[in-house]
């Protein structure tokens, strides 16, 4: 993945200026303060935002985006929610019970851990080439964490993850940008 | 006393029943006070007319023809609503078009409508019309308010899923306007049932139970006025059970 002479501004707020980086690692953890541009930067990445200027390469055409808030139809049960996003898995759930949660469980039943499963769980399933997930790992304990990072390592995709934590960078075995 | 945190108090049959008993004995109480059945009847004077009434086909056409009237005209009125919601949501030219009208509907006085209906159609469309005119802007202003108030945050996500068109309406829109849609339709029928009414004692189409309020304040049956009023106000919570039926079991499809 290679960023060259990336901007990008809220209004009057720049988030970038001219920022530039290459990583030759398919394993990328962006790290840093609160507000410094993490979750912004994902949303660039994967086309969500458009940025003012610069260059990107190597992002695949079909990305999953897992948002730092869960974003899950809290009407639906976890099955319903995965296999919204797709029509090419023929068995969505398989990956939530690898996951640890029951497909038929109502979303507005689930602990806020348990919501962050089915999330990571619909980015998986939707078969993209390239994964952003904006914290992954929130609210999850460390078990879980360690099992969730092995499933998404395992994946093999251009994963690029949001986090504060360096465990869970090193638990995905994953190359880490520093943003301030 | 702490306001905080309450949950809303039940009301048990029994309280209803006891609610009920003392506002009728506080109506018994008043007629008797006033001693004038033309100004005030008692109940019982009212319960003996409306037996009266009971064993008379008129009554039950009227009934049946205004209850035809009213929701037809809420039926229509919901499904205007709908539509011109849905325009408005999806094109900012319809919107400029549209809103201003809907708006002006909604503050217009009923009776200017019912008056201008009169000089332009039939006496027995006038109450569907009013119906109709009611409840339009509530269903409107429901439906706008709950897209406009919709989580974007799910938007983004059904565009980054590339959930498409129909998904998004079915599973990520209609759940989250459903419930305004619901409240509208249950408030709109209580206008829808009001202004019926008022067109049908102002209009006086045949076999219309607002026709027959108007003649008995005309011929001074004070007894019968207040017959049909209650035939009017058990009417329509019939018809609101009905309706919640419906809806509960139209949202039960949607779960």
């Amino acid at each position: 993945m290679k960023i060259e002479g990336l901007s990008f501004s809220y209004g009057d707020k720049v988030i970038f200026r001219d920022f530039t980086m290459e990583s030759p690692s398919s394993v990328i953890c962006i790290m840093g303060p609160s507000g410094c541009g993490k979750t912004t930067l994902l949303k660039i990445l994967c086309g969500l935002l458009k940025a003012g200027s610069g260059k990107i390469e190597g992002i695949p055409e079909k990305c999953a985006m897992m948002f730092q808030e869960d974003r899950l139809l809290e009407w639906m049960n976890a099955h319903d929610n995965v296999a919204l996003v797709t029509d090419s898995d023929p068995d969505p759930d398989r990956i939530l019970r690898e996951l640890g949660i029951e497909p038929e469980m109502q979303v507005k039943e689930m602990s806020g851990g348990m919501k962050r499963r089915v999330a990571l769980a619909r980015a998986l399933a939707f078969r993209a080439d390239a994964l952003f997930l904006d914290e992954p790992f929130k609210g999850l304990d460390e078990d879980l964490m360690k099992k969730c990072a092995k499933i998404i390592a395992g994946c093999k995709k251009l994963t690029v993850v949001s986090t504060h934590s360096e465990a869970e960078a090193k638990a995905l075995g994953a190359q880490i940008l520093r943003l301030s | 006393m702490n306001l905080i945190n309450r949950p809303m108090p039940k009301t048990t049959k029994t309280k209803t029943a006891a609610a009920a008993l003392f506002w009728v004995a506080l109506w018994f109480i008043a007629s008797w006070s006033i001693g004038k059945e033309l100004i005030l009847p008692s109940p019982l004077a009212v319960l003996k007319a409306l037996w009266g009434m009971l064993g008379q086909g008129a009554f039950w056409a009227s009934i049946g023809m205004t209850v035809l009237r009213i929701m037809a005209g809420y039926l229509i009125g919901v499904a205007a609503g709908c539509l011109i919601a849905f325009a408005c949501c999806t094109s900012g030219v319809l919107s400029a078009l549209l809103s201003p009208v809907v708006k002006t509907v909604r503050a217009t006085p009923v009776a200017s409508f019912i008056i201008l209906a009169m000089l332009w159609m039939s006496k027995g469309a006038v109450p569907m019309l009013m119906a109709a005119l009611i409840v339009t802007p509530v269903v409107w202003g429901n439906l706008i308010e709950a897209y406009s108030s919709r989580d974007m945050d799910l938007d983004e996500m059904a565009l980054a899923y590339r959930i498409g068109n129909r998904k998004w309406l079915r599973f990520v829109l209609i759940p989250q306007i459903l419930p305004s849609l619901k409240a509208a339709c249950l408030t709109g029928l209580g206008f829808a049932w009001k202004s019926g009414i008022a067109a049908e004692v102002l209009s006086q189409p045949k076999r219309a139970m607002g026709s027959n309020i108007y003649y008995s304040k005309v011929y001074l049956e004070t007894p019968e006025l207040f017959a049909w009023t209650a035939a009017v106000i058990v009417l329509s919570f019939l018809i609101e059970i009905l309706v919640r039926r419906v809806l509960k079991r139209e949202a039960g499809r949607e779960d």
